[in-house]
């Protein structure tokens, strides 16, 4: 019972102690004693601090290999998307590039253009535009103002293009220089070149002279450009003369064509 | 009675540096459990008043909150309920709850849930400490029987 008391007191006169010291903290009166007891333990405080975290830190390899793996894993395929969405940003710009370009070539006013992207090529350019598209037989495939081919097979969503080296290709064109001017029928042969035949020996051609589509047949405006001459051959024995042209644009780097629609 | 004032000192360095759970809260609930004594007064008085300085919260503060559970323990401890583990845990529990209210009225913050929980689940490693500690390397007072 006596212990029960002292025990009791102790804990009311403790208690009222704390509640005193609480008031006197309150109005200020231990600021300084605090001030100059932070000499002391501020420095205790911060070397166990530091200490504490190097301890850590040695042992935090523990804890952060187990998820190492899956971060790898998600690292790695984050990447992969971003490199896919970087390569269709880029192939999106080059078509966005492509269609400005056309537009500053071939006026939208005079020529209704469908955009249209290759998806193979082979002996004909393969478009992944079709009937559905509004794409038919024998309409013109350009590019800014370059003649690339005619549209030989429609389906409901893809299209074959005849292109110019087809030997079944044949186009009226005529040939620009200085001061020379010819007319002829360019035929596709299988290689990189064509062949402008049907030229006559009266009509002046020579190297350099650039090749442009006549017009004067189906769909095919007049004056997309088709090449440059590379070589002249003219034999006096022939009836008529022939040159070889250089098509102006290779198939394969192009990302976007662009299809006249009737 | 040094190596506990000792073990104090460092739980209210912890708590004030590197843990953010109030050890010496714990470590006093389980000691008062098992131990009776004036001490624990003592023990709650002075470092609740060195926890408070270290936290920078107002001095007596702590104090005032230590000891109020100390003799809330001390009066469980008097009546017929039996403080084995399991009431010592739902003890440390309540008290725990009680401790962060203080602290709310007075700091204005909002309850730390996780700090109630992780201060918990040392409760009882900490109590089977005490208690073997108590029992086994505390040496008792000799007792003479009246006869």
């Amino acid at each position: 019972m006596k212990t029960l008391l002292t025990q009791s007191k102790l804990s009311i006169i403790l208690t009222v102690v704390s509640l005193l010291i609480l008031l006197l903290d309150n109005l200020g009166l231990f600021k300084l004693p605090k001030a100059l007891m932070q000499n002391v333990t501020l420095p205790i405080q911060y070397g166990l601090y530091k200490s504490g975290h190097t301890l850590l830190s040695q042992f935090s390899f523990v804890f952060e290999a187990r998820f190492a793996y899956q971060q790898n894993i998600a690292l790695k395929k984050q990447l992969a998307d971003l490199l896919s969405e970087n390569s269709n940003l880029r192939r999106r710009l080059s078509e966005s590039q492509g269609a400005i370009d056309q537009q500053n070539s071939l006026s939208p006013r005079t020529f209704n253009l469908l955009p249209a992207r290759p998806v193979g090529f082979g002996r004909y350019l393969i478009l992944e535009r079709g009937s559905l598209d509004g794409l038919r037989e024998g309409e013109v495939v350009v590019f800014k103002d370059n003649y690339i081919g005619k549209i030989k097979n429609v389906t409901p969503k893809s299209s074959q293009v005849m292109l110019l080296q087809d030997p079944d290709s044949k186009v009226a064109v005529f040939s620009q220089g200085k001061g020379t001017k010819a007319k002829g029928i360019l035929s596709g042969q299988f290689g990189s070149e064509l062949l402008m035949d049907k030229i006559l020996h009266s009509e002046n051609i020579s190297e350099g002279d650039v090749v442009y589509s006549e017009g004067s047949e189906g769909l095919l405006p007049r004056g997309l450009v088709i090449g440059r001459v590379s070589k002249v051959e003219s034999r006096e024995n022939e009836l008529f003369q022939q040159a070889r042209v250089k098509p102006a644009l290779d198939i394969p780097d192009l990302d976007i064509v662009f299809v006249i629609l009737n | 009675m040094k190596l506990t004032a000792v073990v104090f000192l460092l739980t209210g360095l912890l708590y004030s540096t590197l843990i953010p759970w109030d050890l010496t809260l714990v470590l006093l609930i389980t000691r008062t459990s098992l131990v009776s004594d004036k001490s624990g007064y003592f023990l709650a008085f002075w470092f609740g008043l060195l926890n408070s300085y270290l936290l920078n919260q107002p001095l007596g503060l702590l104090s005032f909150s230590y000891i109020l559970i100390v003799f809330l323990i001390t009066q469980i401890k008097r009546s017929t309920l039996s403080l084995n583990w399991l009431n010592v845990l739902l003890l440390s529990l309540v008290l725990t709850i009680l401790h962060q209210i203080l602290k709310i009225v007075t700091n204005h913050a909002s309850i730390d849930f996780k700090e109630v929980l992780a201060q918990n689940l040392i409760v009882l490693p900490l109590y089977f400490l005490v208690l073997v500690w108590a029992e086994r390397f505390v040496v008792k007072r000799a007792f003479r029987l009246k006869l």
